[in-house]
């Protein structure tokens, strides 16, 4: 049976049966704590909303993040980027229920992708320790057990930027960042996993998702920053409207040219103006994080998503 | 999971059939590579630390894949020499491959037309009506059951030079293959009793080949892991396909692919219309066989001619129509110009990968033409010029070299490792096409993006349209048009019962992924705002699910339906922060 049959079917099955299904009563335990855990979450979340007394809803959302830290996120590293302006967005609606459910929704789609398969592998040993041989783990990352070897499922607290050994900041050598992306994938990649016991093969799954869903993120200037200052709190709509007239009118011009059938030497002439605005934007948003100036970073990143959108239709023109 | 001894439905009845019993097969038994070309097809496997390409009893390695319907039981070219007189006498079919899995509405077919053998239309979105004439009757079949009837023999002679059973194999296939017809051919696949282990475009094919000979060299020289950029441009009877791979380390990542359904075939069809009309106009009111049963006659001769234009600057085409002999000198640059558009075409796709893989010319290392059309001079210049005036790769047998990265990749899939590190590699492979789903009327929302590394998951959330509505369809479509019903179609699942609410309340999170061996799988949950679980169990559906690649079915819906099953993006709300 292939590794695809048995992940599917270990999935499914753990889907079907109710929550306490599962073999052992240690795994079971952790597991109800750490459902536990994540309701009672959600109600302080909840509580904390519904409550008449503080009329400012907007940002509890926030508070559950300073409380639980980013790893009640880290849960769900592939799908972060849309779950958490999904979350945004319903925190902005000004609705305390958008606000739970926002965050039920994570939890939810938690359980819509296999990480449930990361979370149960997590709750079955203790998550500081090695399932295979117990051994303690010292470093984070912690993808191969020094002592036997045995693949780990990935620690929900990692960011992208320590996955790739990367220092937290904007700039970032593509070149290295590529190699290795590929030399993990090299240890990662499902391909690459034969003959390995289930428990491992699933972690392998998990940890090639994670790695490509963070080289995705890392590897383009506008995703990096939105991942940067998510990492500090703050989530930004990569679609979000500016008002900046100036900058709207310029963008307009370009898109007004774009329409009129311009020639290819006008179009690599308007390319390059955009990409010359999307530089000025980056080396902005790189100042601006390096200040700590907060303000300044969302405003430049959200230039440069607008001239990374601009980009692209250019490109798409010049085809 | 519990082990249990009882009896396993396979996920899907049709696909697959030979997986249960692989276990009991030994476990280092290598996939077979097998490159199933329109016109030709060869099959090659790891044996002794290299690849090797097989050959059929008459020592031909590339052997020609239609399906001479003659007697009985059908062979193909696999087995079976055939005359000329043969293959275009009805008998035998061909281009089978270029008609897998597309509607009779599809371009491809509509050409198809012109073969000896019966492609029967009606132009609806439904199945081609396939038929060889054996013994003065048309006797139906399908393009996957020719399909098969070339991949049984391919087997059988990998059987014997292997001197044991193949139950496996890895395939190349066209990037631009849908989901769908990907299905059509894994189905083929399994009526020749194959289990797919992966079928890979051409091109990511070659990348793998590439990407052990840098190691090669690597291990050779001692140089430093550096890495490479390198296009492939593949074209063949019935398929152009171009893919930017970059490679390091013996991993190669792909940047980039892109396909299109053009190739030798056409550039022959055009050269044939062009002898035809100019016959035409010449003689007036002619009566006679209409032109397409005509064109079937000159085709071969065409295509002499087509490979008689690579070597020489001009070629003579002659001929017999309506019992006149003609003669007609072809030179290159008029065999260009009749083309002008495949060529137009052909540079689209590489300019169009150069540009989504985000690669500058400057930055290839290497330019790899493979296949039997990248001969044609023309084609070489322009994706060479393309390329920056590069000279081409000359390291391949430009007609193997797919063969032999899929039978490299049976190898590595199928867990064999080699102690001089040969198959120490990784190929990592792109979406060829966009997939996601419908909304808001006819607006297609990407989900996951063309060329994103594979395995890869995403999930999104939409909402309902309009108060109260309980059901929505997920339509799940695949390509990069901006409007839904232009794309191709996967397939459609209802979710019923959603809790009548405000519109733009219901949270319907949609979760789509793609595993390593490229399965798709769509996921989807509905949340309502303060309920702590999933309102309604999961759906989960694992796409395509419709059994034929045909348009029609949405606007079926629609026309019963009309807006009553819409889906919504999530409106968005004022971003907050500062937007100066």
């Amino acid at each position: 049976m292939s590794f695809l049959k048995k992940t599917l079917l270990c999935w499914s099955s753990k889907q079907l049966r109710p929550h306490g299904a599962l073999q052992s009563s240690s795994s079971y335990a952790s597991q109800v704590q750490d459902a536990g855990n994540k309701r009672a979450f959600v109600e302080k979340a909840k509580c904390s909303a519904n409550d008449g007394s503080h009329p400012i809803k907007d940002n509890c959302l926030m508070v559950g993040l300073a409380e639980h830290g980013p790893s009640a996120f880290h849960n769900i590293p592939l799908n972060m980027d849309m779950g958490i302006s999904h979350m945004q967005r319903n925190t902005y609606v000004c609705s305390s229920y958008a606000t739970t459910s926002g965050l039920k929704s994570r939890i939810f789609s938690m359980k819509l992708t296999r990480h449930v398969q990361t979370l149960s592998t997590q709750t079955r040993t203790s998550k500081a320790q090695c399932w295979s041989c117990g051994r303690t783990k010292s470093e984070k990352g912690f993808l191969l057990c020094p002592s036997c070897n045995a693949v780990q499922a990935p620690d929900p607290d990692i960011t992208y930027f320590e996955i790739f050994d990367q220092d937290q900041k904007f700039e970032m050598d593509l070149k290295d960042l590529e190699t290795k992306y590929k030399s993990l994938m090299k240890r990662l990649h499902p391909d690459l996993t034969h003959g390995k016991s289930t428990e491992e093969n699933e972690n392998y799954a998990h940890w090639s998702a994670l790695v490509t869903a963070a080289y995705t993120v890392l590897l383009k200037p506008v995703s990096r920053a939105t991942y940067l200052l998510k990492l500090r709190g703050i989530h930004v709509e990569e679609e979000g409207t500016v008002t900046d007239s100036e900058l709207i009118m310029e963008v307009m011009e370009i898109r007004e040219t774009l329409q009129s059938k311009p020639t290819k030497d006008v179009l690599e002439q308007l390319n390059k103006q955009a990409m010359a605005r999307m530089d000025e934007w980056s080396r902005a948003f790189k100042t601006a994080l390096e200040e700590g100036n907060d303000t300044a970073a969302v405003g430049a990143l959200q230039r440069m998503s607008y001239f990374g959108r601009v980009c692209e239709d250019i490109n798409r023109e010049l085809l | 999971m519990a082990e249990q001894s009882g009896y396993t439905v396979a996920s899907d009845g049709e696909n697959n059939p030979v997986e249960e019993s692989q276990s009991s097969l030994s476990p280092l038994q290598t996939a077979v590579g097998i490159d199933l070309g329109s016109r030709f097809c060869s099959v090659a496997v790891w044996r002794d630390s290299k690849v090797e390409v097989l050959s059929n009893p008459r020592s031909l390695r590339r052997m020609p894949s239609h399906v001479l319907f003659k007697s009985d039981i059908p062979c193909s070219g696999v087995s079976a020499p055939i005359s000329d007189v043969e293959l275009y006498s009805g008998t035998a079919i061909y281009r089978a491959k270029c008609l897998l899995g597309r509607a009779d509405t599809d371009q491809v077919v509509q050409t198809c037309k012109n073969c000896p053998f019966l492609v029967q239309t009606l132009d609806i979105g439904a199945r081609p009506f396939l038929a060889a004439l054996v013994d003065g009757v048309w006797r139906s079949t399908t393009p996957e059951e020719v399909l098969a009837i070339v991949l049984v023999e391919l087997r059988a002679m990998a059987e014997a030079h292997l001197g044991h059973t193949v139950r496996s194999a890895v395939l190349t296939m066209p990037a631009s293959f849908s989901r769908f017809q990907q299905t059509r051919l894994e189905r083929a696949c399994a009526m020749a009793g194959l289990h797919v282990l992966r079928l890979m475009p051409e091109p990511t094919a070659v990348a793998l080949l590439y990407a052990q000979e840098q190691q090669k060299a690597l291990h050779g020289n001692m140089g430093s892991g550096i890495e490479k950029n390198v296009l492939i441009f593949n074209a063949g009877a019935g398929f152009c396909d171009v893919a930017i791979a970059a490679t390091a380390g013996g991993v190669s990542q792909i940047r980039a692919v892109a396909g299109d359904s053009i190739g030798g075939d056409a550039m022959v069809q055009n050269l044939v219309n062009h002898v035809l009309n100019e016959y035409a106009s010449s003689v007036e009111g002619k009566s006679g066989p209409p032109f397409s049963k005509l064109s079937a006659q000159v085709v071969p001769v065409a295509e002499k001619v087509m490979h008689a234009l690579s070597t020489s600057a001009s070629a003579v085409l002659e001929c017999e129509i309506h019992e006149r002999r003609i003669s007609r000198s072809i030179t290159r640059e008029e065999f260009e110009r009749i083309n002008e558009d495949i060529l137009k075409r052909c540079e689209a796709l590489v300019m169009q990968c150069l540009q989504q893989g985000q690669t500058i010319v400057d930055s290839l290392d290497d330019v790899i033409l493979v296949g039997g059309v990248s001969n044609v001079p023309a084609i070489r210049s322009l994706v060479l010029k393309a390329c920056g005036g590069k000279q081409a790769y000359k390291g391949f047998n430009p007609l193997e070299a797919a063969v032999q990265g899929a039978a490299m990749e049976g190898a590595i899939a199928s867990g064999l490792t080699d102690s001089s590190g040969r198959l120490d590699l990784l190929t990592i492979q792109a979406m060829p096409h966009s997939v996601g789903i419908r909304v808001s009327g006819d607006e297609f929302l990407p989900v996951l993006q063309k060329n994103g590394a594979i395995p890869a998951r995403r999930d999104i959330v939409v909402t309902t349209s309009y108060d109260k509505q309980t059901e929505a369809l997920i339509i799940v479509y695949e390509g990069e048009s901006r409007q839904a019903s232009e794309n191709h179609l996967l397939g459609f699942f209802k979710l019923t019962g959603i809790p009548p609410a405000p519109k733009g309340t219901p949270l319907i999170s949609l979760c789509m992924d793609v595993d390593a061996s490229d399965v798709l799988r769509v996921v989807v949950g509905v949340c309502m705002p303060g309920v702590e679980k999933p309102v309604l169990p999961l759906v989960e559906v694992r796409m395509p699910t419709i059994d034929d690649g045909h348009g029609w079915c949405t606007d079926a819906i629609r026309s019963k339906y009309g807006l009553l099953l819409e889906l919504d993006v999530l409106p968005l709300p004022k971003p907050p922060g500062p937007s100066a």
